[in-house]
């Protein structure tokens, strides 16, 4: 198999600090390494090559003109991206390369949360661009079983799941593989005490809750604050911190209605603090191995049931045990493993519950089990599913007939003259 | 949203007989019927020839029939109700549903869609690609008609959240309304009967001097399927009978139709290869009466049910797990779809990767060696969550309700792709020419 040219598009620079999709494209791109010649393309990191931190060949591609990504697509023999703007989109209809699309983000749900006087064309565009991934890919990966029945089903309805796909594979596993986020071979690295460091009223032996990640307006920041409140009744060493509270952007809804009820309840920075400044994504172990317990609630919500947790595995990852919503896989996983434990919706005494037991039983009453489910999202195992689609024959792309609705076809062409207009006249793309 | 005082009024349309002799859907809308029965003014039109008149058992919903593919006399029922409940339905009555402002609940509880790709395997090709474009069209239909829709299980509303998404019916300012969209789609899952099964005769009588008293009998109950995997069933029991000299595995069932022939044929097929037919191995002549399987149920010692890892298995709800909830059955089966997890996780049985002889033996013995009663309270408290009264919750919710106003739809109305408007106009083709030389509808 090796000597295949196989093309993996991050949708997102790639450099010291990066976002989880950059992580996951270079993830897949490195443990591909085995199946052929694999070079990551990467939005607008011209210098990420020079660094000397990544062991596979980078092409950096600005989307405004991707011409040199779009040959690349043209010449591999296997692409693997997210589903595409229409301009690259074209490149990937047409390329003979067997296209792999990874959903694992399910955008067309994402940008129904955005809040922009643009929401219908963003939403329209991006049904558009998910639609005609599931038409031109041969074959998908996604994150989670859930996921999965998702995209089946809009498969479906986009009669793309006719006789001649059903007869050929009738559980579809040669079609669309699930692949979730991984773990980093690397253990997390212990630097002192950033947590304290940041809030110095946290005395030495007091037990640190860790919300470990942004706070979003699908989450339940509420439920975990009045749970801990219940606590520091009898406890009063014990705080919750919020890793990633920023004051602006598309959490500052859910970080001021959070810092709301913590001051309501009157321990707004005594005993409920708010991180504002950004963790570098280098730097989350140093704050996972400093903390006690980890919290994350949520409330039902199209985006929680189809979301991937990366949260919850960087607490596999640094032996740190969990208190969160019931409800999905790795919810289960948690009861069934004993990894800490779960709380129905907005239920705050099961939380302040949950809470109390995991803090009394230490973090090292969780760490065995803890390693072993890390062990289990290895990247290095969790890039199997992809492997095996690769190995298997390229069933060619989903959509077997061009006919498009007007529609898309419309938007399409409208958003492809756009670029070029723009990329002829110097202008900058507007963030969509 | 009831008004005080005021009974909404419900129409079901079965394509099934509902009353005495029932298949799945008639079951299911005499059930529901009856649930809403106390709260609702309620009538279920059957499209069964001769199965209309009279009133549904035990209240007095009234039974009305109608032609499938001449349904004028459901006209009247559509516009004397405020709400419908009915499977994706024919252009006829899509057309009618649409215009009349009722409520409509759209039951996509079966998935057909995945079914016809299965049904119609081995027909002609060009015969087989019209049947699924015309079941997908008629989803698509339902998707653009509907305001609500009641599925089976949480991988099948999955399924369908996808497909909403895809038919572009879920708009930006139907999610702000509801961003679970628990309101657009939920669970109506099939029931179970109020009485508990009666004791009666069941395997030991069918097979007399087969089963000896001691002996453990492991039952498949339920029909044999192309889409079930009733041959790895055989392999594992044969392979625990060497350990367990005394286990029995008795077919109820059989499926019907060629499709179904062909299973069955199959699987006896491996019991005799394996020398285990007619010992080990039973298959029962025929159906065991609907209405009899208490007996066979009771009497069992675990039951058994294995499907490959497949479309249809992934989304079908099995009923025939609920009736082991029902007689307190421990169960074996395959994992893969959401009663399998719910058997795993609350210790209602056992599960086994499909296609897994050797894991499926090792999961019998486990449970035979616990013996049925150490699955009592657990199943019996599954048993309670699906007592129609509960399962009913949401479309209870729903045809409260009242009429639809403009503001309070939740779902887009996209317009129809090019092909299916085309196939629509077909379908109103035919069936004004046959009207117009009096012949009926073909019978698939």
């Amino acid at each position: 198999m090796s000597g295949q040219q196989i093309l993996v598009i991050s949708a997102d620079k790639v450099g010291r600090r990066m976002a989880g999709t950059s992580i996951r494209a270079y993830e897949l791109a490195r443990a591909l390494g085995s199946e052929g010649d694999v070079t990551l393309a990467a939005l607008n990191s011209p210098e990420a090559d020079g660094l000397g931190l990544f062991d596979v060949p980078i092409l950096s591609y600005d989307l405004r003109a991707p011409s040199e990504l779009a040959a690349a697509i043209m010449s591999a023999d296997v692409v693997i991206c997210q589903p595409q703007w229409p301009h690259l989109g074209r490149s990937l209809a047409r390329t003979r390369a067997r296209v792999v699309f990874d959903l694992y983000t399910p955008e067309h749900l994402e940008v129904l949360e955005r809040e922009s006087r643009l929401r219908s064309v963003i939403v329209a565009l991006t049904r558009d661009r998910v639609a005609e991934a599931l038409h031109a890919g041969s074959q998908f990966i996604c994150a989670t079983e859930r996921q999965r029945d998702l995209w089946i089903g809009m498969m479906l309805e986009e009669r793309l799941l006719g006789a001649r796909t059903y007869d050929r594979d009738r559980s579809l596993q040669n079609l669309i593989r699930i692949v979730p986020f991984g773990t980093s071979e690397a253990p997390p690295r212990a630097d002192g005490h950033p947590i304290r460091r940041q809030f110095p009223v946290i005395g030495e032996s007091d037990r640190i809750v860790l919300w470990n990640g942004g706070l979003w307006d699908w989450f339940d920041a509420p439920t975990a604050i009045r749970a801990v409140a219940a606590i520091v009744r009898d406890r009063p060493d014990t705080r919750l911190v919020f890793m990633g509270a920023a004051s602006a952007g598309p959490g500052a809804r859910a970080t001021s209605e959070a810092r709301r009820v913590a001051a309501e309840l009157g321990l707004l920075d005594t005993h409920v603090l708010f991180n504002d400044s950004w963790v570098p994504y280098d730097d989350r172990g140093g704050w996972l191995l400093e903390a006690d317990c980890a919290v994350s609630t949520h409330v039902e919500h199209l985006e929680t049931r189809f979301a991937f947790r990366t949260r919850l595995l960087d607490c596999f990852w640094a032996g740190l045990p969990i208190v969160c919503t019931a409800g999905d896989e790795l919810a289960s996983w948690i009861v069934r493993d004993d990894l800490g434990a779960v709380a129905a919706e907005r239920d705050v005494t099961a939380v302040a519950a949950g809470l109390a037991a995991v803090l009394d039983r230490g973090k090292d009453a969780f760490r065995a089990q803890l390693a072993n489910a890390a062990d289990g999202y290895r990247w290095g195992r969790v890039v199997d599913p992809l492997k095996d689609l690769l190995r298997s024959p390229d069933p060619g792309p989903l959509g077997t007939n061009g006919a498009r609705r007007l529609g898309p076809r419309v938007r399409n062409w409208a958003f492809r003259s756009a670029v070029t207009a723009a990329s002829t006249l110097g202008v900058g793309l507007p963030e969509v | 949203m009831t008004l005080a005082g005021h009974r909404p009024r419900v129409l079901f349309i079965s394509p099934d007989a509902v009353g005495e002799r029932m298949a799945g859907l008639g079951i299911r809308y005499t059930e529901l019927a009856r649930a809403l029965a106390p709260s609702c003014d309620v009538r279920v039109a059957t499209g069964a020839p001769g199965a209309a008149g009279g009133t549904i058992p035990g209240c007095d919903v009234p039974v009305v029939g109608y032609v499938p593919h001449a349904p004028k006399a459901l006209r009247e029922h559509i516009a004397w109700a405020e709400a419908v409940v009915a499977p994706p339905q024919w252009p006829v009555v899509t057309r009618w549903l649409r215009s009349s402002g009722n409520r409509i609940v759209f039951d996509l509880y079966d998935p057909e869609t995945l079914e016809t790709l299965e049904l119609f395997a081995g027909r002609r090709p060009a015969m087989r690609r019209l049947m699924v474009a015309l079941t997908l069209d008629r989803l698509d239909d339902a998707l653009r008609t509907g305001h609500h829709f009641m599925c089976a299980g949480e991988g099948q509303r999955d399924l369908w959240l996808g497909a909403l998404l895809a038919s572009r019916a879920i708009t930006p300012a139907a999610y702000d309304a509801d961003r679970s969209l628990r309101d657009v789609i939920d669970l109506v899952p099939f029931g179970l009967p109020a009485e508990p099964p009666s004791p009666g005769p069941g395997a030991r009588e069918a097979f007399p001097g087969r089963i000896g008293p001691d002996d453990e009998v492991i039952l498949w109950n339920g029909g044999i399927w192309p889409w079930l995997d009733a041959p790895t069933a055989v392999r594992a029991v044969t392979e625990l009978a060497e350990r367990r000299p005394g286990v029995r595995l008795v077919f109820m069932g059989r499926g019907s139709g060629f499709a179904g022939q062909a299973a069955f044929e199959a699987t006896r097929d491996v019991a005799r290869d394996l020398g285990v037919l007619n010992t080990t191995v039973l298959f029962a002549d025929g159906w065991v009466p609907y209405a009899e399987r208490g007996g066979w149920l009771l009497q069992a010692d675990c039951a058994l049910a294995t499907a490959s890892d497949h479309l249809e298995t992934r989304f079908a709800f099995r009923t025939r797990l609920l009736d082991c909830f029902w007689a307190g059955l421990p169960i074996v089966c395959t994992a893969g779809d959401d009663l399998a997890a719910r058997v795993r996780s609350e210790a209602l049985g056992a599960t086994a990767p499909p296609g897994d002889a050797t894991a499926l033996a090792a999961a019998l013995e486990s449970v035979l060696e616990q013996g049925r009663q150490a699955f009592d309270a657990q199943l019996s408290d599954t048993a309670s969550d699906y007592a129609w009264p509960v399962v009913s919750g949401a479309l209870q919710r729903w045809v409260g309700g009242g009429r639809v106003t403009r503001a309070s739809q939740s779902v887009a109305h996209p317009r129809r792709r090019p092909s299916h408007r085309v196939r629509v106009a077909l379908y109103w083709l035919v069936r004004t020419g046959l009207r117009a030389v009096g012949k009926p509808w073909p019978a698939r």
